[in-house]
């Protein structure tokens, strides 16, 4: 991925990893380029409800889930068919709305169709189709 | 709206897991009327396939006999 569609911010810490994604709806109709932050930590990708707006997510419902946050009430949640272009890759999942992030997190759901390396010293990201 | 057929194609789904489990077991299988309108075994294809199947229409989206695993989120940032 060329240099700019990744980095490190350091403005959280410890520093988190984003790229780019371009991510859209179901019928394809619509589109958004957004920093996705790397979170391996997590099951699922979650998006903001700006995003929801842009592309109008909620018409396409697939799933229901128990989502839970560390030390958290499981809470059982609608999840919205979307698709992620990252490096080339064409990656469909089903992503949670919420109104309580400012971030597109990017969940192991995405991440395990990608091979990714993470050099915290060089502050580089490579992220590649398999 | 979408969210109410979401519930009726998953009841829809409860009713008819046990004749799925025999035949499609470990597949991920998209639901509308009632019915598997596609299944495979990649998320991505059958949600794609699904969507134009229906036209757009709402359907509901599970893997068979593996629903807990893949209907559960854990997010460690949030």
């Amino acid at each position: 991925m060329s240099a700019g569609s990744t980095g490190i911010d350091e403005a959280y810490y410890p520093p988190f990893p984003w790229c780019l994604v371009k991510v859209y709806n179901l019928p394809k109709t619509k589109n958004v380029t957004v920093k996705g932050y790397i979170d391996t930590g997590s099951d699922g990708t979650i998006v903001t409800t700006d995003m929801d707006k842009k592309l109008g997510l909620q018409r396409h419902p697939v799933m229901l889930a128990e989502t839970t946050g560390i030390g958290g009430k499981p809470e059982e949640r609608v999840l919205y068919a979307a698709i992620f272009i990252i490096k080339g890759m064409e990656i469909v999942t089903a992503v949670d709305i919420r109104d309580d992030v400012e971030e597109v997190l990017l969940g192991r759901d995405i991440l395990h169709h990608l091979r990714l390396t993470i050099d915290w010293k060089k502050r580089t990201i490579d992220l590649r189709d398999p | 709206m979408s969210m109410e057929k979401l519930l009726k194609e998953k009841e829809a789904y409860r009713k008819i897991r046990s004749e799925l489990l025999e035949k499609s077991k470990g597949k991920w299988v998209a639901i509308c009327s009632g019915e598997v309108i596609v299944q495979g075994d990649e998320f991505g294809e059958v949600v794609k396939r699904a969507y134009e199947v229906t036209g757009g229409e709402v359907f509901y989206v599970t893997k068979v006999g593996e629903e807990q695993r893949v209907e559960r989120r854990v997010y460690r940032n949030r």
